[in-house]
């Protein structure tokens, strides 16, 4: 076991320990530096995220086994359009077919990644498969009164900036090879191309490992993200940062900085931004929807576990200027964004 | 890291991760049995729990009949097959991680959210009609859509119950019976008010829960308000929240 290893199991006995010891206390109703109620909140809200997201990302870690198990490097050649700007148009609409929200597409687009398939193809898809599928669609159409000015909005500025954020990663990453993107071990491809992964013979092994290890994997940043989510939505007042004193340029960045912190599933979260169509104009809200479904709190921690730290740090700063300067450009020719 | 990290023993780190998994199952199939599942996510997506839980326990089993099958496979009898690529030995940080949910959900019942979470999230008080998939079912969602709708004339009765919020405005304090809007989990819910106006709110608590029944009054603003004839405490319901 090496350094960093026997560092992290020290982490791990201190956080079990904090964590049983919390539990406890918290089962006798006790509060533990924090309010018992407070905490009481914080655990609520952390198992509600938890206990939603779970079905979409076992759903994700299947497709992604099953990609893992079948799909072999040529067959991703042969399909990905060899014209570069046509296969990050084609992979921002993917969504439509397979519609999967952000936390079932990261291990997706993961699995892809390790076969072959081109990074910034990879980034277009988890940045716009959360927007641009008919279940999102839906939920916008109906939070928005039923017209389609919001709905064709939101999927049109996602796509674009999805398309636009992809082509730049593409061009900022092109001297780094495709597996330095996604921590890929060779061998571990090799041999479930070859049907022996884990040492279990056939297909069938190499998806059940595969399952259980990229379970594994992708859902202890889940909890990582809810859990840091949690305490910021229990302790962030709403009223509070949409009291601050803001201009109609300044509504967009503090509705997007709303839409990280509070990490919402993009299936719900144009409900949430509908609650606020009397305080801000439709271009902030706009920015809450596309840049809350392509990051929050929770999906930075797991795409730290997709990408290599400074390919993760470059596709988050990427994402918030796309993000910034489409809204803002928008607003100002939009005389402010009125709906 | 990619590898296992349970010091690169392949066995004990699916005996690990079956055991987890087998936690989780049991976490899910009790907060399905007993109902508590809806104090973190809306009913409808109750089945997806079902089907989570299920297939996590098809899971669990397939990776504890993976560790024979791997052992026969590889050969090895002192160390595991991923110790032939090559992987780093990581640490038992991540089988922690993943107890956190277990360990605190069996030990922290779930609340429903109290006042101070009710104020921080923004009282939604009008347009709500936008914000439901459907015609509303419970009662106070029923009341409060067509109370925002203009649907309920001045002088019409309306019995509701939900948790009292004092609120301090600018101009003194007002009186709001509130019910949690959940649209997937309670994360994403937004609270919903009813404004209380007349001499019987005074006596109400904040936090509390009552079942108020009046009439409807233009109140302060122009926002529709309740003048509350009788009120009664009651407990918090087995269900606080309301669905689009």
């Amino acid at each position: 076991m090496d350094d960093r290893a026997r560092r992290d199991d020290i982490l791990a006995v201190a956080l079990l320990a904090v964590t049983i010891g919390l539990a406890s206390m918290l089962a006798n109703g006790h509060g533990f530096i924090l309010p018992y109620r407070l905490w009481q909140t914080i655990v609520t809200i952390f198992l509600s995220v938890f206990l939603e997201a779970l079905p979409f990302v076992l759903l994700g870690v299947v497709v992604s086994s099953l990609i893992h198990a079948c799909v072999s490097p040529d067959l991703i050649a042969r399909v990905v359009p060899r014209n570069r700007f046509l296969a990050h148009l084609v992979a921002g609409l993917l969504g439509l077919v397979f519609p999967i929200c952000e936390c079932g597409i990261i291990p997706v687009v993961r699995s892809l990644i390790r076969k072959g398939l081109p990074v910034s193809v990879g980034v277009v898809m988890i940045l716009a498969i959360p927007i641009v599928n008919p279940v999102v669609a839906t939920s916008t159409y109906v939070a928005f009164g039923r017209h389609p000015g919001v709905l064709l909005w939101r999927l049109s500025t996602g796509y674009c900036i999805a398309v636009g954020v992809g082509l730049c990663f593409g061009l900022l990453s092109a001297r780094f090879p495709v597996k330095q993107a996604a921590p890929l071990q060779e061998e571990e491809a090799a041999c479930a191309v070859e049907g022996n992964h884990g040492g279990v013979p056939g297909r069938l092994g190499a998806f059940l490992a595969h399952l259980g290890e990229e379970f594994f994997e992708i859902t202890r940043f889940l909890v990582l993200g809810a859990f840091l989510s949690a305490i910021v939505q229990s302790t962030v007042s709403r009223e509070w940062l949409i009291g601050l004193p803001y201009g109609r340029l300044l509504a967009v960045p503090l509705m997007m900085l709303l839409a990280y912190l509070l990490s919402i599933c993009s299936e719900a979260d144009a409900f949430v931004a509908s609650s606020f169509r009397s305080l801000f104009p439709i271009m902030p809200l706009l920015g809450f929807m596309v840049f809350g479904a392509m990051l929050d709190l929770k999906s930075t921690v797991m795409l730290r576990a997709t990408f290599a730290r400074h390919l993760a740090r470059r596709l988050i700063v990427l994402i918030v200027f796309g993000c910034l300067l489409t809204f803002l450009a928008l607003t100002l020719l939009s005389g402010g964004g009125a709906a | 890291m990619t590898g296992s990290p349970a010091g690169g023993h392949l066995d004990s780190h699916r005996l690990m991760l079956a055991a987890l998994l087998m936690g989780l199952t049991f976490f899910l199939y009790l907060l399905l049995a007993t109902g508590r599942i809806t104090r973190y996510i809306n009913p409808s997506l109750a089945t997806f729990t079902k089907a989570t839980a299920a297939a996590l326990g098809v899971l669990a089993l397939t990776q504890l009949a993976l560790i024979p099958l791997a052992a026969r496979s590889c050969g090895c009898e002192e160390h595991g097959h991923r110790d032939h690529h090559g992987e780093d030995h990581g640490s038992r940080l991540p089988y922690v991680l993943l107890l956190l949910p277990l360990c605190l959900g069996a030990a922290v019942p779930a609340v429903p959210f109290d006042t101070t979470m009710a104020l921080k999230r923004g009282i939604i008080m009008e347009g709500l009609g936008t914000l439901l998939r459907g015609a509303p079912r419970d009662p106070f969602l029923v009341a409060a859509e067509a109370l925002y709708d203009g649907r309920l004339a001045p002088g019409s009765t309306v019995s509701i119950t939900g948790m009292v919020v004092r609120r301090r405005e600018r101009t003194g304090e007002s009186v709001l019976l509130c019910r949690f809007l959940v649209f997937c989990c309670a994360a994403d819910s937004m609270p919903v008010g009813v404004a209380l106006e007349g001499a019987a709110v005074e006596r109400l608590e904040n936090g509390a829960w009552a079942a108020v029944k009046g009439r409807v009054v233009p109140g302060r603003n122009g926002t529709p308000t309740i003048q509350v004839e009788t009120t009664k405490i009651v407990p918090v319901l087995v269900d606080p929240y309301v669905y689009p």
